[in-house]
């Protein structure tokens, strides 16, 4: 059942790209929205992430989300501006380095088909060759999608949300949401600062979503903080045109425009929610690191200048939750896992369809929030 | 074009952008690129060529690439017989950037 | 990996700090290891002097205060510390395992105890055109006549302050032909400053030598003080320094070499990256580790000493070696620390001219901040003070959310030349405190490392 916009106040809580793309599809639709964020805009996992903007290897589950966010990447300027230049269409590449790779590569293919989807390939070693030229070790082949890309994080999230803020919304930094008590119809949200009412409220509180839903009355979410680390180099001379992993092994590989590689994927350290911190422990990297060199041996000279970890909160089964919460006027829209920022368009408008009661064209079923629950 | 008041001590040769210089042992690149008058060593993000500044590795301004391809900082790197380095530079030059 | 090397204490830079604490903890019996970055110990104030203690009677130029770091030294080379040079260290973890780079080959040792000694650096000095070559530091200029007694005939020096006065009074003793100095300290002194004074006759022979110094440099050079809007010239290199003299007048003074000084700062990325507590010092424009009076940082067990604890000069950086280090070994026995309130004393007495000298030698706004939009404020990313600045108009809390808007801070010197100019803008903009707006947040490693590097460094319980 299609509602006109309310007049009530929708608070988005958390400002990383859930919550500013949802701040902004709300805003865009007429509804007066809030977005609350602790730190500044950016400040957590989606302004630390190693920028990948990718359908490839998603859960079988996210696929449809995943493909339905590469259509708003692929027209973004529309929707954000300027701001969109920070995304860099690129192909990605998942290539296997053995027989057990290639045996998971071509299994995924097959599966992808059988559900319906065509947007991975796999590549014999010839062609990925043909692809990636300065690769400096024999492949078995590989899974690739064109039209994938990388993306500077924080300023793809500053772009949703200064695109809020000129469709009407207000913006918040700098203010914890310290409770939220029902109250009537709604809700009464209490900052560090003020007080004020919401008709409905969005959790998109990252690591920390599940302390806030907590405090909204939900039940417990198995949400866990870790922090992924990355490293980022010296500017080179360009030898990699697209963005890298490798079957069976966890690693992210990119070149920026700037020359410099950037190199992470999934390690964890250990992260201090109360302290905003996340741990930088170096030699967990060296697995990335011995990856990437067998890849491109001339990374082996590159200095690393910089490593830094950023917040992430993971789920059991590493999907989202995103649906409507326990409690009347709560949607939820967290969880995602280290995997979350390709998402972010098409969950903003999944959320903002669910706060304005409207259908998401996009089933959320594998997002259930009450997924977790026993039941009896 | 700093000058040395005692007589250099030179006992190996190095290479710099191939051309042989006759230095001491165990000085700092960044010390043999300043008695040889070479300011300019690489150039930063902008194209400007930048060279020594700190001299003891905090500006990261002195940056020459050893034989492997490491971009090092000159000012932390010791001369060692029949070393090869290249300035950036040059490179960067002879590229037409 | 699994079988690292085991240190009681490990001490990071080969300064008179560093050096004094080696002896004393070495001599209270702890195995101890010192990592220094340089080929020999000395740091920066004794930089070679092993090498140049044999040719003493030759380099009589390099001075008393150059000459009295020998015994340390030696002592230092004769005490039965371990010393591992060329080592840079590029983390400290909570855990207090030390991780290094020495001979391209990245290694880790286990410390029971930590004891930073790292020094200072120089200010960052963002006048326009310090980033042509021909242009560095006076403290690079000492750095070449200690290493190897070159100094560039025809240099320029401006600037203030203590190691200013020294370098160009060094340069003139060593026969080097100075071309101009341009002194930006007060002309004259207000009541403040002789009010400061006082405590500094606790010093004399500091405050004397400085005067004498500074006397004979404006009696043997072409010496200009009272100047405003110094703008250093040139298009692919240095071609000479222009500014408006005491009587307002323009003038240009061509060189192919210029050395320039504001005073030195503790050097803290290691310190913060560690995630010691800091705290800023609005009398020397810096940060601070929060330490305790023996030097004992916020985190147990990580010590602080030197000027990375705060500038106070050699001879007040060993003595505060020896005091941490006498606190380690004591806390290992066991034992009281009777020796403690000698060196506390002598400390403070070697600190007592530093009042006079902070306020003296107070960096001017426009060496602080520039006034010209066009110079280079990060030296790294080649970033303009308009580039900067129209990023905090944007409304930034600090230096971090900054690089949410441009790369300042980016690069490859991790804010070692561009904090502190980017955090003045900030306060000069949003006011508030200094302590609020902040450092850069500094991560490991602080110095780079391949990726080869560490590649080679195994964990196996990584990827968990």
């Amino acid at each position: 059942m299609k509602m006109p916009a309310s007049s009530g106040r929708v608070v988005v809580i958390g400002g990383g790209i859930q919550g500013c793309a949802t701040a902004y599809f709300l805003a865009r639709r007429g509804q007066a929205v809030t977005l609350i964020e602790k730190d500044h805009i950016g400040r957590h996992a989606s302004g630390v992430n190693a920028g990948g903007v990718r359908r490839l290897g998603r859960d079988l589950a996210e696929v449809p989300l995943s493909l339905a966010a590469m259509d708003i990447w692929q027209d973004l300027q529309a929707e954000i501006g300027d701001h969109a230049d920070a995304f860099h269409p690129c192909f990605y590449a998942k290539i296997a380095l053995d027989e057990t790779g290639r045996a998971l590569g071509l299994e995924r293919v097959a599966a992808l088909r059988k559900a319906g989807f065509h947007h991975e390939i796999w590549l014999d070693d010839a062609d990925i060759r043909k692809r990636l030229p300065h690769l400096s070790c024999p492949t078995h082949g590989g899974l690739l999608v064109e039209g994938d890309g990388w993306a500077v994080p924080w300023r793809i999230v500053q772009g949703f949300a200064s695109a809020a803020v000129r469709h009407g919304a207000t913006l918040i930094e700098g203010e914890h949401v310290l409770s939220l008590e029902p109250e009537g119809e709604g809700w009464r949200v209490n900052t560090s600062r003020r007080s004020f009412g919401a008709e409905q409220i969005v959790n998109c509180a990252g690591a920390w979503a599940a302390e806030l839903a907590l405090r909204a009355g939900e039940p417990a979410f198995p949400l866990s903080a870790y922090a992924p680390m990355l490293a980022v180099t010296d500017r080179r001379p360009p030898i990699l045109p697209a963005v890298m992993g490798v079957l069976g092994h966890t690693l992210s590989l990119k070149q920026l425009d700037t020359g410099q590689f950037v190199i992470g994927g999934g390690v964890r350290a250990r992260a201090d929610l109360d302290g905003n911190r996340g741990e930088v422990a170096i030699p967990d990297l060296a697995v990335s690191m011995r990856l990437a060199t067998k890849l491109f041996a001339e990374i082996a000279g590159t200095q690393i200048i910089r490593c830094w970890s950023g917040i992430e909160g993971y789920m059991p089964d590493n999907l989202p939750v995103i649906g409507r919460g326990r409690q009347p006027g709560l949607v939820h829209g967290f969880g995602f896992s280290a995997h979350g920022f390709q998402l972010g368009p098409a969950v903003g408008e999944a959320l903002a369809d669910l706060v304005m009661g409207q259908q998401p064209r996009i089933s959320l079923e594998p997002f259930r929030p009450d997924r977790f629950e026993v039941q009896e | 074009m700093f000058r040395q008041i005692e007589s250099p001590q030179t006992s190996i040769t190095i290479y710099i952008d191939d051309r042989p210089y006759a230095v001491a042992a165990g000085d700092s690149i960044a010390t043999i690129l300043l008695n040889e008058g070479l300011t300019a060593v690489h150039a930063a993000p902008n194209g400007t060529p930048r060279g020594p500044y700190c001299m003891m590795g905090v500006c990261f301004d002195c940056m020459i690439a050893l034989e492997d391809g490491r971009i090092e900082q000159a000012c932390q790197t010791y001369a060692e017989d029949g070393m090869r380095i290249l300035l950036p530079l040059t490179r960067r030059d002879e590229a037409g950037q | 990996m699994t079988m690292k090397s085991q240190y009681d204490l490990v001490i990071i830079g080969a300064g008179p700090a560093g050096m004094a604490a080696a002896i004393e903890a070495s001599n209270g019996g702890l195995t101890t290891l010192v990592l220094d970055d340089q080929p020999a110990p000395g740091g920066q104030v004794y930089r070679h002097i092993l090498q140049n203690a044999e040719k003493q009677a030759d380099i009589p130029y390099l001075g008393a205060d150059y000459w009295s770091g020998q015994d340390l030294a030696a002592a230092f080379a004769a005490s039965s510390a371990a010393v591992w040079p060329e080592s840079r260290v590029w983390q400290i973890t909570g855990d207090k395992e030390v991780f290094f780079s020495r001979k391209g080959a990245a290694q880790c040792v286990q410390a029971g105890a930590v004891l930073i000694a790292t020094g200072a650096m120089e200010r960052p000095m963002p006048v326009c055109g310090w980033t042509l070559p021909g242009v560095m530091s006076v403290g690079a200029a000492q750095t070449m006549l200690k290493t190897n007694g070159s100094g560039a005939d025809g240099a320029v020096f401006a600037g203030s302050g203590p190691l200013f006065y020294l370098t160009i009074w060094q340069y003139l003793q060593a026969g080097f032909a100075v071309r101009a100095v341009i002194d930006t300290a007060p002309a004259s002194m207000t009541p403040r400053h002789y009010m400061l004074a006082l405590p500094a006759l606790l010093q004399p022979g500091l405050l004397l030598k400085g005067l004498r110094w500074r006397a004979e440099i404006r009696r043997k050079t072409e010496y200009h003080c009272g100047v405003a809007s110094v703008r250093i010239a040139g298009d692919h290199k240095v071609t000479g320094l222009s500014f408006r003299d005491a009587s307002g007048q323009d003038q240009i003074i061509e060189a192919d070499h210029l050395f320039i000084h504001q005073g030195v700062v503790p050097n803290v990325n290691l310190t913060m990256a560690t995630e010691l507590a800091h705290r800023w010092c609005p009398r020397q424009l810096c940060w601070h580790p929060q330490t305790d009076m023996f030097g004992e940082s916020s985190v147990g067990d990580i010590f602080v000493a030197g000027d990375g604890m705060g500038i106070a000069g050699a001879a007040a950086a060993a003595s505060s070696g020896r005091l941490a280090a006498g606190r380690i070994v004591a806390r290992a026995k066991g034992a009281s620390l009777f020796l403690a309130p000698i060196w506390q004393a002598l400390k403070w007495r070697q600190t007592a001219i530093r009042p006079f000298l902070d306020h003296l030698f107070t960096p001017p706004e426009d060496w602080r901040v520039p006034q010209d939009e066009t110079a280079v404020v990060c030296r790294c990313e080649a970033l303009t003070k308009a580039d900067v600045s129209a990023a905090i108009a944007l409304g930034v809390s600090g230096p971090n959310q900054l690089k949410t808007y441009c790369r300042a801070g980016m690069g490859r010197c991790q804010g070692r030349m561009c904090s502190l100019t980017i955090q003045k803008m900030i306060h000069d903009h949003n006011g508030g405190s200094e302590d609020e707006i902040g450092y850069l947040r500094i991560r490991p490693p602080i110095r780079p490392l391949t990726v080869g590097e560490l590649a080679a460094l195994a964990n196996e319980d990584a990827g968990k």
